[in-house]
């Protein structure tokens, strides 16, 4: 049987992970607004045929409007929802569609959060709330799915994975307290290398629930 | 504001206001949304018996009119004003409508919480229960955060967000108000950043109490209060007024001044883990 891999995000960090994950891996970049309870089930591998179980799903779906850093004062409800709300409720329906096809293969879910909604940041706190909602998302779903043996982790990454360099600079400078402990951050093969053990049943059949954080020892924040 | 520029009653050396009656909120003015009943009421109440004059925010006056008078027939300031803390008119309405009757604004409770639905995983949450649990939480939060900064920021003043220890631990039953209350979490966290500097203080209580709403999830499962007992060092649930309340009048009070972006578990000791 194939490997079966979900990522669902446009642009970094989704794209990097994709190109690093192993497997047969489908990439979808939706609106959040187009994540229902079917949108899992209306999805198709690139010879045509149905999605019938995953083995892995990797949430990183950001949408623009998430990363764009501004006061809450400036923000319209529109904005709001845009950064917020919307992607929030995506990521809760995306889990309730893709709950049948991990059950299926004893599968792992994986949200990929920025470091900003452990650690906060100014200006940032649309995407704060929604990396804290998400990462939160994953202790539930283990906590429920553990009894059909399929598993739900968080892994938290630096703002540089998710924000402009210039945002991130910014969001850096104003949170963090120490360099990163290696000297470097983690490239995108080494974040893929993780979550695929998170994934990988010889390994890590008994993690569930997990929130790794992978910003090369800079907050250690969640 | 006082010479070193913050506000409020000077502390004395023994860590106290040394305010008569423990009024050490006396002259300042609070909005509370969802205080019609449960942890609202008691922070509410609480907050008065401190010396604040209370908007009791809520959306049914069946509930926010006797709880604004059961705390003016204690002899202390309360209003009811009719709030869905989902309408931006709504929240806007209800500041300008406290800094119209009392004069400014100091403390912004948002406590409102949406029904969680029936427990069960996530696949099983009816789709129609989603979106109102993340509006009252995050949409609110962000409503209540914007309408008040401007009146926090001459204060300056103080926003505190109900959380729940479930927003920090993750819930088997309840996984979109878990969710949404860890999303109120890193709400509280970055605004904290953003408004540190205008000298508006964020936090978040996170409680675990008596309410209406848990005295019908004991009817549904008798097992849940002993279950609950049996996890809480201290051997009880928590009295809204009693116990949460006093949490919230510390964090506005001038003993919290140097507090800002936390989370305070006030759940008897039965979440450890932050």
């Amino acid at each position: 049987m194939s490997r079966d891999v979900l990522v669902v995000g446009g642009g970094d960090p989704a794209a990097a992970l994709a190109a690093e994950l192993s497997g047969d891996v489908l990439v979808a970049a939706p609106e959040p607004g187009d994540i229902d309870d079917g949108f899992v089930d209306r999805l198709a591998r690139p010879d045509g045929t149905a999605i019938d179980g995953l083995d892995l799903v990797v949430h990183a779906l950001y949408p623009e409007r998430s990363r764009t850093p501004a006061p809450i004062a400036a923000m319209t409800a529109d904005d709001w929802a845009a950064a917020c709300d919307d992607p929030l409720e995506a990521g809760i329906r995306l889990a309730r569609g893709a709950h049948r096809h991990l059950v299926a293969r004893q599968g792992t879910i994986v949200f990929c959060v920025p470091v900003v909604g452990a650690a906060g940041a100014a200006n940032l706190v649309a995407l704060a709330g929604l990396a804290e909602g998400l990462r939160v998302l994953a202790r539930s779903l283990a906590r429920s799915w553990g009894s059909d043996q399929t598993s739900a982790h968080a892994v938290t990454l630096h703002p540089s994975m998710f924000l402009s360099p210039e945002h991130a600079a910014a969001a850096v400078d104003a949170t963090a307290l120490h360099d990163p402990a290696l000297g470097r951050l983690p490239s995108a093969a080494e974040i893929a290398a993780v979550i695929e053990a998170l994934a990988d049943s010889r390994t890590t059949s008994g993690l569930t629930g997990a929130s790794l954080v992978m910003d090369g020892g800079t907050w250690m924040a969640g | 504001m006082t010479g070193d520029g913050t506000t409020g009653t000077p502390m004395t050396g023994d860590g106290t206001t040394g305010a008569p009656g423990g009024r050490v909120l006396e002259g300042q003015v609070a909005v509370v949304t969802g205080a019609g009943q449960g942890v609202g009421a008691g922070i509410a109440s609480a907050l008065a018996a401190a010396g604040a004059a209370v908007v009791i925010a809520t959306r049914r006056a069946a509930n926010g009119e006797p709880a604004a008078e059961s705390i003016r027939a204690a002899g202390h300031d309360a209003v009811f004003v009719r709030c869905d803390v989902t309408e931006a008119g709504d929240v806007e309405a209800t500041v300008a409508e406290a800094v119209a009757r009392f004069g400014g604004l100091d403390i912004v409770v948002h406590n409102a919480v949406a029904h969680a639905g029936r427990p069960g995983g996530v696949q099983y949450t009816r789709s129609e229960m989603i979106r109102p649990q993340i509006a009252t939480a995050a949409t609110a939060s962000f409503l209540c955060a914007r309408a008040s900064l401007a009146h926090l920021r001459r204060r300056p003043g103080t926003l505190i967000l109900l959380t729940s220890p479930a927003g920090v631990e993750g819930s088997a039953n309840l996984p979109v108000y878990a969710t949404v209350k860890a999303t109120q979490r890193g709400i509280v966290k970055s605004l904290a950043r953003e408004w540190g500097p205008h000298g508006v203080r964020v936090n978040a209580i996170a409680p675990v109490a008596r309410t209406p709403a848990m005295d019908a999830a004991v009817a549904a499962n008798p097992d849940l209060e002993t279950r609950l007992v049996a996890r809480t060092p201290l051997g009880r649930l928590g009295d809204a007024a009693a116990d949460i309340g006093p949490v919230a009048v510390f964090l506005a009070s001038e003993g919290a001044r140097y507090i800002t972006g936390q989370t305070i578990v006030a759940d008897g000791g039965g979440f450890l883990g932050l």
